[in-house]
């Protein structure tokens, strides 16, 4: 059954309102403040890379997406809905894979799929033929035996099948061996090419989801700390590769701009932040060769922590 | 395992809950036992002043029973915490961990025997203390084999063993403690002996062996997530089985479709797991109720031959208007019992909110978890019906026919009454889903959890003492009409709970 046709006209309006939208959002587990004020208004189509260190926040602001968490304060909103009123029409809407997923143990991977499938008006067969067989997932396979990479992989089949407007992805290349994840990444990287909808990675493979990110949100010890497109923060942020021409360069640079370096004195690796007009200045007062280069997620991603809310 | 380690695992704020829970169970079963004698008066103010002339049988009788109680319930409480760990698969590998349980089990059970001995004999039992000391030291460890025995329950039929063991010494008690007390050093050498079997039994490297890994469900633990989720899995690979996938629809689908779905999620419903769950536990409540029907036709019976037959039928006949004057309360806790079980045990069922992609609304999740809950108290009643409906016909075709034909209005009451306490369980299972999602509520939830056993006492001895008394001259369409009353206000109630629940509570860790 292929029925994306018989996708509704109706549904199509809601595209324009933005994906999802934080307001002063701040969740409290007792004494713990999980998320603290979080604003974020993130853009339809938007293919949204979640990064943080380990309990930053971002599994808990994907549950808030969903609504399985409701918000101490403030308020979050997915598909134009108030989390806490999702109903059918914007739930059929949403893929979700979690970090951590038990799925149900005695059925076997294809009864699962026929079960989920069946919570949905659409199910794309031909899509999750080629996923299993791409995947290398077996349809007889019982679930409970399954290894955590194959349940995760089962876990993106369930989530993409009905072709969602919002998928929420929870570290979803985490457990797989490296082929199964360059699989994954290529399969991802094609349902970006759809182009219709938004897409939310939460991972701590970052060199993965930057071929695909267009958008960044970075939580840290559940604040803020950027929501930025991509392409503004790499223009933002880069490195520039300095060579003496002559004399030493200093232990320490102390213009405001320079965010971390390391090197000797005759070459260094400077990450600067904002410094496009800097560039000449800096040539000249250190006497130094300068090549700039373009910092990759992973290199930007400690800048990030480090910036000011 | 550092010797602190087992008093820092009884030193958590539910076990001292438990504890106030363990301790109101031993006084409840101690005055519940005393009344079943028949004794006039109340069991604490006959142990308070003992004398020597008067009410000696009866303060003896209640003497025992309490230092059987006492170290049995204990145990029991200990044996939670100790056993929670025990199961653990990192406690096979755990360097000298078994034997060091398995010692510190022995000494606090050891001290707690001989503080048993002396409010024993402080309070007018006689006898020897050693062998008096020996037989506390052997409830203690009973009770701590109650959590495993009712691990194996649940495996295989051979794990009645301490379990009912405890039973029949309750049954028992009073020919026991005469035993003992007039063979003392072979009463006490017996006993020693059985404590050491089993402490080897619950304790030794091959129940180590053949445990680790099998889920355990420890009464402490019945609120986290984790203990109970690893329970609910074993539910259903022993349910699963050959049978039809699922083909319909859910999309948009009425909440009755939903509830199905749910079934068939956690037990394969069309697989005859959800029969196999159901009738499996159905003949574990009337296991329990029994139990307590047979204690009973025992203790009113003076122990004689025919106590098995005035159990059955006193249960048969009045369950709940009390006809016989003597087995209502012990059949309401049986039914009680019963229901906490099913509801706790037997059926996990409860939509995977942070696994699987639901799309429902927090009030249409409230809606399947309510009409869940329905579908499975009728079902419950109409198993343990089906069940006792034979039990009748048994016992008429045995020709044992006074009141076995007249049953019915009582039997229906019964079932009544099990549908009135049905949502409590309920209720109570639904507080560890709550609790599931926040470790640090473990307190709030745990007083929420005493509170309402505590509440559901009430309303067990409501139903017992004051609805039978009230409704005695009021005809079967008022008795009717109440029950229907108690039902509705109850479904009503827990419909109510769970919608505000729904509405407010986070559905996810």
């Amino acid at each position: 059954m292929n029925g994306l046709d018989a996708r509704t006209q109706e549904q199509q309006p809601a595209l324009a309102a933005p994906a999802f939208e934080l307001h002063d959002l701040t969740k409290q587990f007792g004494s713990v403040t999980a998320l603290d004020r979080v604003t974020v208004s993130v853009p339809p189509r938007s293919v949204v890379g979640l990064i943080g260190r380990n309990g930053s926040g971002k599994t808990t602001l994907l549950r808030h997406l969903v609504g399985l968490l409701l918000p101490t304060r403030g308020t979050c909103r997915t598909l134009g809905t108030p989390s806490d009123r999702l109903g059918s029409a914007e739930l059929s809407r949403i893929g979700v894979v979690n970090q951590e997923t038990r799925f149900i143990d005695w059925m076997t991977v294809e009864e699962h799929i026929r079960y989920v499938a069946s919570f949905y008006p659409v199910w794309d067969q031909g899509l999750e033929t080629r996923l299993l067989k791409e995947l290398e997932l077996d349809r007889r396979a019982r679930v409970g035996p399954l290894s955590p990479g194959n349940v995760q992989k089962l876990a993106v089949i369930l989530a993409v099948g009905h072709h969602p407007d919002l998928l929420l992805l929870d570290e979803p290349v985490s457990a797989l061996d490296p082929i199964s994840r360059a699989a994954m990444l290529r399969f991802l990287l094609e349902l970006l090419q759809e182009g219709d909808r938004t897409i939310v990675i939460s991972s701590h493979v970052l060199t993965d989801i930057e071929k695909m990110v267009d958008h960044v949100i970075c939580l840290h010890q559940g604040k803020l700390r950027i929501s930025a497109g991509f392409d503004e923060l790499r223009e933002r942020y880069c490195e520039w590769m300095v060579t003496s021409k002559a004399g030493l360069l200093p232990v320490y640079f102390p213009e405001r701009y320079v965010v971390g370096h390391q090197g000797n004195s005759f070459q260094a690796v400077v990450s600067v932040r904002d410094a496009g007009e800097k560039l000449s200045e800096f040539r000249e007062r250190y006497q130094a060769e300068v090549a700039i280069r373009p910092l990759n997620l992973e290199r930007l991603f400690p800048l990030l922590l480090e910036e000011k809310v | 395992m550092n010797p602190a380690a087992l008093p820092r695992l009884l030193r958590r704020p539910l076990f001292l809950l438990w504890l106030l829970v363990g301790t109101s169970t031993v006084l409840f079963l101690a005055t519940f036992d005393f009344n079943f004698h028949g004794y006039r008066g109340n069991a604490v103010n006959v142990l308070m002043s003992l004398h020597p002339s008067s009410g000696r049988d009866s303060a003896l009788h209640v003497l025992r029973y309490l230092s059987l109680c006492t170290p049995a319930v204990m145990g029991f409480l200990i044996g939670q915490t100790v056993q929670e760990l025990y199961h653990t698969s990192f406690a096979w590998s755990l360097p000298g961990l078994r034997r060091s349980i398995a010692g510190q089990v022995a000494l606090v059970g050891a001290v707690l025997a001989v503080l048993v001995v002396l409010g024993y004999r402080a309070l007018g039992g006689s006898g020897n203390p050693v062998a008096l000391a020996a037989l506390a030291l052997v409830w203690f460890l009973l009770g701590t084999g109650v959590e495993g025995s009712m691990l194996q329950l649940r495996l295989s039929a051979t794990g009645l063993s301490s379990l009912a063991a405890l039973v029949v010494a309750g049954v028992f008690v009073d020919p026991v403690y005469a035993w003992v007390t007039g063979h003392p050093w072979p009463g006490a050498a017996a006993a020693l002996l059985l404590a050491a079997g089993i402490l080897w039994w619950e304790y030794g490297t091959e129940a180590a062996r053949r445990r680790p890994g099998i889920p355990t469900l420890p009464l402490l633990s019945t609120l986290s997530g984790s203990a109970k989720e690893r329970y609910r899995r074993e539910i259903r690979a022993h349910a699963s089985g050959p049978g039809t996938p699922w083909t319909e629809s859910l999309a948009g689908a009425r909440t009755a479709t939903w509830v199905r779905a749910d079934a068939y999620e956690s037990f394969g419903y069309r697989r005859g797991g959800g029969a196999r769950v159901l009738w499996g536990t159905s003949a574990l409540t009337v296991f329990f109720v029994g139990l307590f029907a047979f204690q009973s036709g025992l203790e009113v019976a003076g122990g004689r031959a025919e106590g098995l037959r005035f159990a059955l039928a006193t249960f048969l006949q009045t369950p709940v208007s009390g006809g016989g004057g003597h087995t209502p309360p012990y059949l309401l806790l049986g039914w009680f019992l019963g229901t906490v079980l099913w509801a706790y045990l037997a059926t996990p069922t409860s939509l995977r909110l942070q696994s699987l992609p639901y799309p429902l609304s927090r009030s249409e999740l409230a809606g399947v978890a309510y009409r869940s809950g329905l579908h499975y108290g009728i079902r419950f009643c109409l198993a343990a019906g089906v069940l006792f409906g034979a039990g009748t016909a048994i016992l008429f075709l045995l020709g044992f026919r006074t009141g076995s034909l007249t049953a019915l209005p009582g039997f229906v009451r019964a079932l009544a009454v099990a549908f009135i306490l049905v949502p409590f369980p309920l209720a109570f299972r639904d507080t560890g889903r709550l609790h599931s999602c926040s470790g640090r509520a473990s307190n709030r939830i745990g007083l929420i959890s005493v509170g309402s056993i505590l509440a559901t006492a009430g309303l067990v001895a409501v139903a017992t003492r004051w609805l039978p008394a009230g409704l005695g001259h009021s005809g079967p369409l008022v008795e009717a009409l109440v029950l229907a009353a108690l039902i509705a206000a109850s479904q009503l109630g827990y419909r109510r709970w769970l919608q505000g629940y729904f509405r407010k509570a986070d559905l996810a860790c």
